[in-house]
């Protein structure tokens, strides 16, 4: 006596594969930047991403790393400029290729990072600019959300295409059981 | 009339919806909402089951979760599951269900002849067949063949399973009066609620016994509450069952989207398993009633007076023509009142007590106080009553029995949850108390009875929660409940079993055909404990877990002892509270992704070299490249010899691999590493090993020296996970000051390790701009257009280079070196070949020689230590490390017959093992079996011949202990 679903799925969550970006972490000594330092502003707290000029996102991954994310042809630019800056406050490190990333659109995006994962993804105070770490059907991964409708999900290449599937296939789940 | 939840409510069955189904194979009609057994029920069939050892014939006892006797395989192919109760699958077209437990068919089962030897296989009675004479060889077959409950499907589920994540502020687990209210109370004070209900509908008790509430109808009241707890952002969930309460607040839930062998509706799974973590938990699952023993009340048409009710009222499925009600509380009165008010005759209301709720029962119904039902008269269905009363024994006509033996409050998540119980001697029943976690019980559960009660004590536990979270209570009083029914008022303690009944069949658990013969029986062999009651009688265990069956069981063994159920005691709850498929536990984690599958960055590039795959913990890596006719022996030599007379390459993206930077990298390395490396000129390596704490070798790999300020670190495939954690450790713990950072490459960059003595003309030829760097240095340079980080190093003493490069750039370079690779007369090789290489060359890995228990000496790698200063260095300290007879390296040549990986190391034949072969391979370019090993007393043993064997396997030969060591011991072969 289970009511039967008649509803017709016309917004489907989708799945998209993000092009291969620059990937370069910033880590300091001190656990917070030094305000006077000409690049602290660029870095945004733990926990939260904020977008930075010429298409670079970045986003506080633990109290005192970040990780910059950007166009693939600026990257030696973004390093070298980057050691200039603080040459003596911590070290820039050229991750490129560590992480894939995935972008989700639509309005299920929260119900369908709780399939499988462990974290709060539909707590209201998970807002645009939140970033966090987790794990998702067994995987590390690490979401930033860029708006209502939208959500990136940063795995580990090896992963990717394990990911994708899980995605793709509780997409459909999700889209169907709430339309 | 739709209710809250989309579906019709309470007797309001949409009866103009004909439903076809099948039961053993016969087609019936049922009405939409109706359960298999109220079909069945509402078409005159009355025997659903048989028992499970005697095969007696069995009709429903309950009409919910607690049901214990119609159990039957529902669906086909993959769908089938067994053992569903008939009371828990709801009509849908085409249900098709059979019944088990019998043969030839239900109506006429051989099986019951076991009736005819009941005397001979009572509790426990296979126990005794372990004692003497083999007697339990002989019967075994016997036993086995009738044991278990229903038959597994045949086929594979066809079905996908979801597993979910939830969190909310308060999860109220039962959608009775008790459970509404408090999810109401919880909803106003703007709580995000989640609301669970096993059944197909809210309602709870208000299904079978209606009601006003607040003046509105219970179903629209229902309607209400759930609109207000969805408002709040919160859920509703009916046909989904808290499976189980665990540590931190988690509850287990099981949605169902589709009953038992129904196909989900498309594009659902046909289940949902939600990890629920609530922030408090009100309990609110309701009561289920007690059976009453007597003689043959596993009779067909005996039922429990809750049941009657439900199929009266609810689904409008007269459970009888004429019924005796009996019973020890007000239930009885009730029931009588329901069950008139569906044209059933009331035979007679047998009242085990002196006095009762007789108010309007006393004028229309015969009551006998003071009695109570003896036995039951009929065949595979109910004729009569034989009744007990102060004036004597009487004998009355009935097809319908509903009994009453008091309510046993539902505690099955308070106490997984870690909570405790008390007696309520009045009930006749454990409650809830000293809650452990975030829990409250409420309503009926919580041993508070009636519908005011209920109501109120759930608008109470929802407050409460609330108010735990620091939120300001709703305001105003509690719902309202008027029912145009008597409510129960009193209740006393259930009679026991007559002195004139027959116990061998008054059954106090009807699943698993446990009698009070039975109990009595356990009692008079010395079984004291509840524990082992259960265990030898079978009692509370199976599918329904002793819901109807426990405390009338424990009731019966303490009369034995004189004692109360109380001290006798009550076995312990585990989840699942109801059984739960074993796809909905697996989730998507099925086929393909019952693991994470990692591939290479390469993956596409050993495909179209028709790589054969080998898992590598997650991984997915090229065993080998087999050509037409060979299998992987062969490949693995064909490629190894490519290795040793040309070049090779080999895919070692897998290597765990870290980026130490900063002011005082050195420093930390030389915390890490047990060699020296801080010392290292920049563009220089070093092999090295990492211990563990205790000294042991945890893991071995190379540092390599990139700027003033800048290393690379490589360790094993396997470890890389575990190092991650042991560098971050060691970075936040052990070494907070140092200016350090350790950022982990494993995925940024892709490996690849050319191998032979070719390799430096291919790097000559192929790498822009450098000169190939000598062993153990390092050179940036670009390979087909892609920057490149060239390392002189080798794991198969070739001269060797491993060429790291950005991942998703790693597709040309492989290319590029594959080219020169073939042009030479070399290809790729895989890991199969790998280990002949490493193993000819003596070098040890993670997982064999390296096995959690070696310490560098044993390994042979004392001289690489230095003085002070790493990890592990006290503990190595230990004079135990230094024992000269401990399990130490060393290398194995075959002398004759086998030797195989993980093969004991004898002295003589027979003698206990003195060490084992942690690898084995052949050498590449002649013939003869080689490994390497870990052997009492190490190399002090060089020349020996020694026995290997593996049992197991049936293999053994003799090996003779050398040097581990094999090819190129001077080291020439991998300088320039």
């Amino acid at each position: 006596m289970i009511p039967r679903a008649t509803a017709t799925v016309i917004d489907a969550t989708l799945i998209e594969v993000e092009p291969a970006a620059a990937l370069i972490a910033v880590d300091i000594w001190a656990e917070v930047p030094d305000a006077r330092e000409p690049w602290a502003s660029l870095l945004p707290p733990f926990g939260v991403s904020q977008d930075l000029e010429r298409g670079w996102r970045a986003t506080g991954v633990e109290l005192a790393r970040w990780w910059l994310i950007g166009p693939l042809d600026q990257r030696s630019r973004q390093l070298a400029f980057l050691a200039e800056q603080m040459p003596d406050s911590g070290t820039v490190v050229d991750m490129t290729g560590a992480i894939f990333s995935i972008r989700i659109i639509g309005g299920r995006w929260r119900s369908l990072l709780m399939v499988g994962g462990v974290f709060d993804a539909e707590d209201p105070g998970f807002g645009i600019g939140s970033s966090v770490g987790t794990l998702l059907h067994h995987m590390t991964v690490r979401y930033d959300v860029l708006s209502d409708d939208t959500v990136i999900v940063h795995v580990a290449p090896s992963y990717a295409q394990h990911l994708l599937e899980h995605l793709r296939q509780a997409a459909a789940m999700i889209d169907a059981m709430e339309p | 009339m739709t209710s809250a939840f989309g579906t019709t409510y309470g007797g309001d069955i949409d009866r103009s919806r004909a439903i076809a189904f099948t039961f053993d194979g016969k087609t019936f009609h049922g009405r939409s909402g109706d359960t298999l057994a109220a079909a069945l029920m509402a078409d005159d069939v009355r025997l659903l089951g048989r028992g499970f050892k005697y095969h007696r014939p069995r009709g429903l006892l309950g009409a919910g979760v607690e049901e214990p006797n119609a159990l039957v395989g529902v669906g086909v192919g993959g769908r089938f599951e067994p053992n569903t109760r008939a009371t828990d699958v709801f009509l849908y077209e085409g249900l098709t269900a059979v019944s088990q437990n019998r043969w030839p068919s239900l109506a006429f089962d051989l099986g019951a002849l076991n009736q005819a030897i009941a005397r001979f296989i009572p509790a426990g009675f296979y126990y005794k067949t372990f004692f003497g004479g083999g007697t339990w060889k002989r019967v075994e077959p016997f036993i086995r063949a009738a044991a278990g409950l229903g038959r597994p499907p045949t086929a594979g589920d066809t079905d996908t399973f979801l597993h979910r994540a939830a969190f909310c502020d308060v999860l109220v687990v039962g959608s009775g009066p008790a459970g509404l209210a408090a999810a109401d109370a919880a909803a106003r004070a703007g709580a995000r609620v989640f609301l669970v209900e096993q059944d197909a509908l809210a309602g709870g008790a208000l299904l079978r016994d209606p009601a006003e509430i607040d003046g509105f109808p219970g179903e629209q009241w229902a309607a209400d509450v759930g609109g207000r707890v969805r408002s709040g952002g919160g859920r509703v969930l009916t046909r989904t069952t808290a499976s189980g309460f665990h540590d931190h607040g988690l509850v287990a839930l099981i949605q169902r989207h589709a009953e038992p062998g129904e196909p989900p509706p498309p594009g659902f799974p046909a289940q949902t398993r939600w990890a629920l973590r609530a922030r408090r938990v009100v309990l609110a699952q309701g009561s289920i009633e007690r059976p009453l023993l007597f003689s043959g009340n596993d009779r067909p048409g005996v039922m429990l007076a809750s049941a009657a009710r439900t199929y009266a009222q609810r689904f409008r499925a007269r459970p009888g023509r004429r019924a005796v009600i009996a019973g020890c509380d007000d239930h009885v009165y009730l029931t009588a009142s329901s069950l008139a008010a569906a044209g059933v005759e009331i035979a007679a209301i047998v009242d085990s007590r002196d006095t009762g709720d007789q108010r309007d029962a006393q004028r229309a119904f015969p009551i006998h106080r003071g009695s109570q039902i003896v036995s039951t008269v009929g065949g595979r269905a109910l004729r009569a009553a034989v009744i007990a009363t102060p004036a004597g024994e009487l004998r009355i006509a009935c097809d319908l029995i509903a009994m009453s033996g008091g309510q046993t409050p539902v505690v099955h998540l308070h106490m997984q949850a870690g909570g405790g119980l008390a007696w309520d001697a009045s009930a006749g029943a454990f409650t809830p108390i000293g809650p452990r976690q975030n829990q409250d019980s409420a309503g009926a559960g919580a041993g508070r009875h009636g519908l005011a009660v209920a109501l109120a004590d759930g608008w109470r536990a929802g407050g409460d929660a609330v108010e735990a979270l620091g939120l300001a209570k709703a305001g105003g009083a509690p719902p309202a409940g008027r029912s145009d029914r008597p409510a129960p008022a009193a209740a006393g303690s259930p009679p026991g079993l007559h002195a004139s009944a027959n116990a061998k069949t008054a059954f106090v658990d009807f699943q698993n055909d446990v009698t009070a013969a039975d109990i009595d029986l356990a009692w008079r062999e010395g079984y004291r404990s509840v524990e082992h009651l259960k265990r030898y009688t079978t009692l509370g265990m199976a599918t329904d877990q002793g819901k109807t069956s426990n405390l009338v069981g424990m009731t019966r063994m303490a009369e034995a002892q004189s004692r109360t159920p109380p001290d006798v005691g009550l076995t312990t709850f585990r989840p699942p509270y109801t059984p739960v498929t074993l796809g909905a536990l697996a989730g998507l984690a099925v086929g393909d992704h019952v693991a994470p599958r990692r591939r290479l960055p390469l993956h596409d590039a050993h495909l179209a070299e028709n790589a054969f795959w080998q898992p590598s913990g997650y991984w997915s890596r090229p065993r080998s490249y087999r050509q037409a006719g060979e299998d992987h022996a062969k490949a693995a030599l064909r490629e190894a010899r490519a290795v040793r007379l040309a070049v090779g390459m080999v895919d070692v993206s897998t290597l765990a691999k870290f980026d130490v930077s900063g002011p005082d990298a050195g420093q930390f390395l030389e915390l890490i590493c047990a060699t020296s490396v801080a010392r290292l000129k920049v563009g220089r390596g070093r092999y090295t090993v990492m211990l563990r704490e205790d000294g042991v070798v945890a893991d071995d790999g190379t540092v390599w020296r990139l700027g003033k300020n800048r290393f690379l670190m490589t360790s094993s495939t396997g470890g890389a996970e575990v190092m991650a954690h042991r560098l971050s450790y060691a970075r936040h713990v052990l070494a907070p000051a140092l200016r350090v950072t350790i950022t982990p490459l494993q995925e940024a960059w892709a490996a690849i390790a050319l191998a032979g003595p070719l390799a430096r003309s291919l790097m000559t030829e192929i790498a822009e701009g450098i000169e190939p760097p000598p062993h153990m240095s390092s050179a940036a340079a670009a390979i087909a257009g892609e920057r490149v980080l060239i390392l002189g190093a080798s794991y198969s003493g070739e001269r060797a280079f491993e060429v790291y490069v950005s991942s998703f750039a790693a597709a040309p370079v492989w290319s590029a070196l594959l080219a020169g690779c073939r042009a030479r007369g070399g290809g790729p090789y895989g890991l199969d070949a790998m280990d002949l290489l490493r193993i000819e060359k003596g070098h040890v890995v993670v997982g064999a020689e390296i096995d959690g228990r070696v310490s560098p000496h044993d390994l042979g790698m004392a001289t690489l230590l230095r003085a002070n200063g790493f990890i592990g260095y006290g503990a190595l300290q230990r004079p135990d490390f230094r024992r000269l007879d401990r399990l130490r390296l060393v290398g194995l040549e075959g002398v004759e017959g086998a030797l195989p990986e993980g093969a004991m190391l004898t002295d003589r034949p027979g003698a206990r093992p003195s060490g084992h072969v942690t690898s084995a391979g052949v050498r590449t370019l002649c013939d003869g079996a080689i490994g390497l090993g870990l052997l009492h007393g190490g190399l002090d043993r060089r020349g020996e011949i020694i026995e290997v064997t593996s049992p197991t396997r049936g293999l053994r030969g003799r090996v003779r202990v050398v040097e581990p060591l094999f090819h190129d011991p001077e080291g020439d072969r991998y300088r320039d």
